[in-house]
């Protein structure tokens, strides 16, 4: 069993946002919505300057508070750990958005909470999420954290690296590379 | 007697319009009284066509947003239940736990325990995007880790066990009344404990995310039954007398004042000790408890939820023998407004701090695109819809319309009313 | 889509109850969403291969159509370009396709009650007023008062109408207000441009450095891949920018130059690999000419004396040189793209062409690579007429091709000296946003005596024009082919991928109709757009199933380095020390020019790109607006305090000849020195028609009042504006 995950390589990233636009377009996400985003946060004072940039979404958490939160198991995991929300079973409570540390669920204009799946329709046909399929810099890495032979298992294994607020215990599979 | 003629006086039912019908020469009292209701009917039936523009769209005639998810129809919705447990607990000391003076108010405070829930519901209800799919799926699809599921169903149940020592206590049917009573304090307490652990579970939410949430909730709601008993004790003897307390009501108003103090004291120790654990916490509990003390939320937390909600009460409370019943009602009405500013502060402060803020954890300046309503400096504002505003409002008149009109027409004493 | 419960469907069911709550306790169960798991994704009914135009890189795309709708644009992986990946634009097409706002039918100025109006015209009646217009002008005035602004794949079309027609003024924006000078320095130099593509291996290199060149946030999807390949190789980079831009972010080194100074930089580097014996000495003593004028010009050129004009210390100057040095002939100093910023910029050029001589990098690994072209045959068509050039009223003795800036001046009548242009035909170009000196530009506008304009989007151009015909987006149409130079030949197919959504058509019918109305139809032979692209793949002996299929046909590598370079220069070597210019009057050698320092209490105006946007193209693209819906003013810490000025607050730019632009909102940061301000270029669109652009952000064009031309091919340096910053008041809407 596969334990996807992502790698988000910050110094190759440079936030051109194409990931954003190729995700809505691929997920037909609505207007004023984005399930995946980024961010550049700029540190020191001039000339002693850095900016971190990076891409940004659903860290498809091992330990998921959205997926305790929900009282009808509409956000569930799929398989490769991958959290998915069914659309069915959403009855728009909101309780999962507010259990989320990392903002990364939106309300959709039809009434369910939204987010990021890794693209699993993807997944499942052996192509990369649409975000890492676009990205001009190859920032973002999709695979099995498992597998010995997949990149973002060396990425891993070499790289110095973090993950999203790791104080709230939800082990994030959504990594961060120096 | 058939079965519903053991609860309802339909000779008082048939004559429910004579409640809005004004009388020229009514006392003025009464006459003040009609237009009221005349003008909660209609506030109700605003409220319920809000309640239907909710149902229709959703959250796109709200005020909340994903960044602020909750808005005040949780607030309110909040508001309501606790008064379901208050009015449950406090009532329970008489027909449960057999401590006579209570008696007397055990059916109409279990009747108002069913209203208030019966609106919270309605409010939730207008809430929820589908609100049939929850009670298909809690059933089909249970979580169990859930919260929001156990608030489900451990209120549905409530409702039940309500309605039961409702029509038992209405027949007199003592002994089933008690055990459903028994029941009734054991889901009071764990549904509205458990409400608190909505809240107190949301670790992304540090403000809410405190062990004292579920006990402070209560807290609050035991403050809100002795309330509006108090009130519901008061203001039956005042349309009957003109404005006085009756003798025979005085112990009974004279303990629920006391309970009322106890009551309001431990709201303020654990306010007091949840303040102070905030501050000596960094980051968002703090910041958003600075919001609180100094902050956004300064007048409302200083003017109502502590002088109007706590002090002034207490003052008027504890200085009875010099106050009269009216003063001593009024005050005691003060904390049932707090509780809703409280509820409203609660929710929205838990919310208030982005989760992608513009100044990150190291003093980072944070960029991001695409740019969301969220990120913007400082707090995230909320202010209600229309349509939330209505609900709310309507809700409030529909439940004291419920609580007006059931007391005339259910039997609650065994004399038929004339 | 999926169906679901939709809340009206609930209130059908659940009727009128005042009550929510009752309502759900009357037990009514909903019905279910088909299908509905947020993870099904959409499966395409067919994936069409074609080129994009949201930019001038013109990547492959496959284009994905479900119930004839494009839903999603993927970089296509058999184009070379785009390698399978796009930049945020090319996947943001989309919006340029499904743009509520695009221009939908051909539309006359008319004058209605002494107003002027638009209104609809059939393509019929629009073309023929063209044409008649058109001719009218050539018969009064000759052919080369016919001017042709042109920028995007479909110019070609309109290049063979206006030759057809015996006009040769043709120009592009690009050339001087973009990368002219950069081919000028190059091509006095090399004896090559460095063309588009730039034919850099940056992708090998082991150190860049970057003049003001901000890619990444300038976002040509090849050159980002090969600078983020040259980023994970370790690859070293320097970045000289007064502004800390993201790929300043990714550099060792980040120089914060003084605006205007790069040339000096690049002299005291000339200055230390020559005194320090670092440069390739083999390679130069092989190659190149002039290398004893080049170390006399900078002996004096030291890291001490361009520290007083750039702010960068002797030793970081020193650091730099050795670091390139080091890396040598793996090492490049980026040639840059948009130079057009002081007016000495193919002197600047000079100096950037110079060092990288120096560096040996010439048909190196990791500097400047051969590039080779797919060889596609033309058409079958007969010779065009050999026309008249204008005579501008500003000569540039080494000027390749004529200036926008000029033609824009040769269509104003002045007292002694009249209109020699006349008439402009415009593909493409918002010309208004382009050329620097709005003021002007509006004058030519209301001078000239006709203008047509060929778009897809209202825009400040159209707007001016007299006629507008509407042509389809590049998801619509056939378009000429695409076979640039680059690291391997390749030629690429734009074709439909579904039918026109409007009343609009294609740029080759929009030009064979118009040459057919004026007589000049035997230039276009071709039955149609897919006729004039297949039979010259077929005559080229390639496959059109193939190129169909596949949208790109690539042909066998060559090599792309050699130990043996040829220049093309009229010495046959690199000139150094440059003859031409010298004979042209010019300082042979790169002369540093201080820039005139901002008056007290301005800013220098700087700008640059998004890596959303492309100009004014796309910033009404609501997949694109989205995303960057305005751009900003970055300001400088200290300045905005001492201007009492908070980040988000809302700002008017004045320029130093009183024109005003804004509201837009300020940045505050420390990523830019205090002496300029910057913003992303593209925005402050004037059109009302423009429904998410109208009045966002600010327009750096309208500042760019004052230009310096450049003396060696005429390219009109911009950084030259001063603008002073002060609160927007609502009042001043």
């Amino acid at each position: 069993m596969a334990r996807y995950g992502m790698t988000v390589d910050e110094k190759l990233c440079v936030t051109c946002n194409a990931c954003v636009i190729a995700c809505k377009s691929e997920n037909n996400v609505p207007e004023g919505a984005a399930r995946c985003w980024t961010v550049q946060a700029e540190k020191g004072t001039f000339p002693f300057l850095s900016v971190e940039t990076r891409s940004e979404r659903c860290n498809h958490c091992e330990n998921a508070p959205c997926v305790s939160a929900c009282p009808t198991q509409a956000t569930h995991v799929e398989e490769g750990g991958v959290v998915v929300v069914d659309q069915d079973k959403c009855v728009g409570c909101k309780a999962c958005i507010v259990a989320c540390p990392y903002e990364v669920r939106y309300l959709h204009p039809d009434g369910y909470v939204d987010k990021c799946t890794f693209c699993l329709h993807r997944v499942r046909q052996g192509k990369d999420p649409a975000c890492v399929s676009v990205c001009p810099t190859s920032a973002l890495t999709f695979g099995d954290l498992d597998d010995p032979r997949a990149k973002i298992f060396q990425q891993l294994q070499q790289r110095q690296h973090r993950v999203a607020k790791p104080e709230e215990g939800t082990r994030p599979k959504l990594f961060f590379l120096k | 007697m058939n079965f519903l003629d053991t609860l309802i006086d339909r000779a008082a039912l048939s004559r429910a319009r004579d409640l809005f019908r004004l009388r020229k020469e009514a006392p003025p009292l009464e006459r003040a009284g009609t237009h009221a209701l005349r003008a909660l009917l209609v506030l109700a039936l605003v409220g319920g066509v809000a309640v239907l523009v909710a149902l229709a769209r959703g959250h796109h005639v709200m005020g909340t947003n994903s960044e602020m998810p909750w808005g005040v129809l949780i607030a309110t919705y909040v508001f309501f239940v606790a008064m379901t447990s208050g009015l449950c607990l406090v009532s329970s000391l008489g027909h449960v736990f057999g401590l006579k003076v209570f008696e007397p108010i055990g059916k109409k405070a279990i009747f108002m325990a069913m209203v208030t829930l019966v609106v919270g519901f309605s409010i939730i209800g207008s809430e929820l995007e589908r609100p049939l799919a929850l009670l298909k799926w809690a059933v089909l699809s249970p979580n169990p880790r859930s919260p929001i599921w156990w608030m489900g169903t451990l209120y549905g149940l409530y409702l039940v066990v309500l309605v039961a020592e409702l029509v038992f206590l209405l027949r007199d049917d003592h002994r089933r009344a008690k055990v459903a009573g028994i029941v009734g304090v054991v889901m009071a307490v764990a549904a509205h404990t458990n409400l608190g652990a909505v809240f107190a579970l949301s670790h992304a939410r540090p403000f809410w995310a405190d062990a004292l949430i579920p006990i402070y909730f209560l807290a609050w709601s035991l403050v809100m039954g002795a309330s509006l008993l108090l009130m519901l004790v008061y203001l039956s003897d005042a349309f009957a007398t003109g404005g006085s307390l009756k003798p025979e009501s005085e112990r009974l108003f004279d303990a629920l004042r006391k309970l009322l103090v106890l009551f309001l004291s431990i709201v303020g120790v654990l306010t007091v000790w949840r303040f102070i654990t905030n501050l000596g916490h960094h980051g968002q509990a703090f910041e958003v408890t600075m919001a609180y003390l100094t902050g956004p939320f300064m007048v409302s937390f200083w003017l109502f939820e502590v002088f109007l909600g706590f002090v002034l009460p207490l003052v008027v409370l504890l200085g009875s023998k010099r106050s009269s019943a009216r003063a001593v009602t009024l005050a005691a009405g003060l904390p049932v407004l707090s509780a809703f500013v409280m509820r409203m502060n609660f929710v929205v402060a838990g919310q208030m701090l982005s989760l992608k803020p513009v100044v990150g954890p190291m003093g980072e300046t944070m960029t991001y695109q695409p740019p969301f309503k969220g990120n913007t400096s400082g707090f995230l504002p909320y202010t209600p819809s229309i349509v939330e505003a209505l609900i709310v409002l309507g809700a409030v008149a529909a439940v004291v319309l419920l609580v007006v009109g059931g007391l005339k027409t259910l039997r609650f004493t065994k004399e038929v009313q004339s | 889509m999926t169906t679901q419960l939709g809340r009206r469907t609930f209130l059908r069911i659940g009727g009128g109850t005042v009550l929510g709550g009752l309502a759900i306790s009357a037990g009514l169960l909903p019905a279910t969403r088909a299908g509905a798991t947020q993870d099904s994704g959409v499966i395409p009914d067919r994936v069409v291969p074609t080129f994009c135009e949201l930019c001038f890189w013109k990547c492959g795309v496959l284009a994905s159509v479900k119930d004839e709708k494009v839903v999603k644009l993927e970089g296509n992986p058999k184009h070379p370009l785009s390698n399978g990946k796009l930049c945020p634009r090319g996947a943001g097409g989309v919006g340029a396709l499904y743009d509520p706002d695009r221009l939908k039918t051909p539309l006359i100025r008319t004058k209605v009650d002494g107003k002027e109006m638009w209104r609809a015209a059939s393509w019929d009646e629009a073309l023929a007023l063209t044409a008649k217009r058109l001719a009218e002008v050539k018969q009064k005035y000759g052919a080369q008062s016919l001017a042709l602004f042109s920028h995007g794949q479909g110019g070609a079309f309109f290049k063979t109408l206006l030759k057809g027609l015996g006009g040769t003024t043709i120009v592009a924006p690009s050339n001087d207000q973009c990368r002219g000078p950069r081919e000028s320095g190059y091509e006095l130099t090399f004896g090559t441009g460095v063309g588009s593509v730039e034919t850099i291996d940056v992708a090998h290199s082991k150190c860049i450095a970057f003049f003001g060149s901000h890619l990444g946030e300038n976002m040509h999807n090849t050159a980002v891949q090969d600078v983020s390949a040259a980023a994970a190789n370790g690859a070293t980079f320097i970045t000289v920018d007064p502004r800390f831009s993201i790929i300043a972010s990714k550099s060792k080194y980040w120089l914060p130059i003084k605006p205007g100074t790069d040339t000096a930089l690049l002299l005291a580097w000339a200055h230390v690999l020559i005194e320090e014996g670092r440069y390739q000495k083999a390679f130069i003593e092989k190659f190149a000419t002039g290398f004893d004028e080049l170390a006399k010009h900078v002996k004096d050129k030291t890291p001490e004396w361009a520290y007083v004009e750039t702010g960068i210390a002797p030793e970081l100057i020193r650091e730099t040189a050795r670091e390139l040095a080091k890396n040598a002939p793996a090492a490049l100093v980026h040639p840059g793209r948009h130079v057009v910023w002081y007016g000495n910029d193919t002197q600047r050029t000079r100096a950037n062409a110079i060092v990288n001589a120096l560096l040996g990098n010439w048909g190196k690994e990791g500097g400047f690579y051969l590039p080779s072209s797919m060889s596609v045959a033309g058409y079958p068509t007969p010779p065009l007429p050999h026309g008249e050039s204008y005579v501008p009223r500003v000569k540039f003795p080494l000027a390749s091709a004529p200036c926008a800036y000029d033609v824009c001046d040769a269509s104003i009548s002045e007292k002694d000296s009249p209109a020699t242009i006349r008439a402009w035909l415009v593909y493409g170009c918002n010309v208004p946003l382009t050329l620097p000196n709005m003021a002007r530009t509006l004058e030519a506008l209301k001078q000239l005596e006709f203008v047509v304009a060929v778009d897809t989007m209202p825009a400040e151009i159209t707007g001016y024009a007299d006629v507008v015909l509407p042509e389809n987006t590049y998801l619509e149409r056939y378009d000429d082919l695409e076979a640039s130079p680059f690291k391997v030949p390749y030629v690429a197919l734009r074709q439909p991928v579904v039918a026109s959504l409007y009343d609009t058509k294609p740029g080759w019918w929009i030009a064979k109709e118009l040459a057919n109305r004026l007589g000049v139809g035997e230039f276009f032979p071709w039955k149609d757009g897919k006729d004039f692209v297949q039979t010259r793949i077929e005559k080229s002996k390639l496959s059109w199933a193939a190129l169909e299929k596949d949208g790109v046909i690539v042909g066998a590598a060559r090599p792309i380095t050699t130990d043996e370079p040829t220049f093309k220069t009229k010495s046959g070597k690199i000139e150094l020390f440059s003859q031409t210019l010298a004979d042209a009057g010019l300082p042979p050698l790169p002369e540093y020019e201080p820039p005139e320092d901002p008056p007290a209490g301005y800013f220098r105006l700087l700008f640059g790109r998004s890596p959303v946007h492309t100009f004014t193209r796309t910033t009404n693209n609501p997949r694109l607006t989205e995303v960057v819906p305005e751009n900003e003013l970055w300001m400088h810490v200290e300045m905005a305090r001492e201007l009492g000025l908070s980040h988000g607050t809302k700002v008017m730019l004045e320029n130093q000849d009183s024109v005003k632009t804004g509201p837009i909102r300020l940045k505050v940061t420390e990523r830019i020195r205090q002496d300029c301000v910057y913003m992303v270029h593209g925005f402050g669109r004037e059109d009302r028609r423009l429904s998410r652009g109208y009045g966002r952000g600010a327009s750096d064009t309208r500042l760019v009042t004052r230009v310096v031309r450049d003396p060696v091919m005429g390219g009109t340096g911009m950084n030259v504006n001063f603008v002073t910053i002060t609160r927007w008041s609502p009042r001043e809407a």
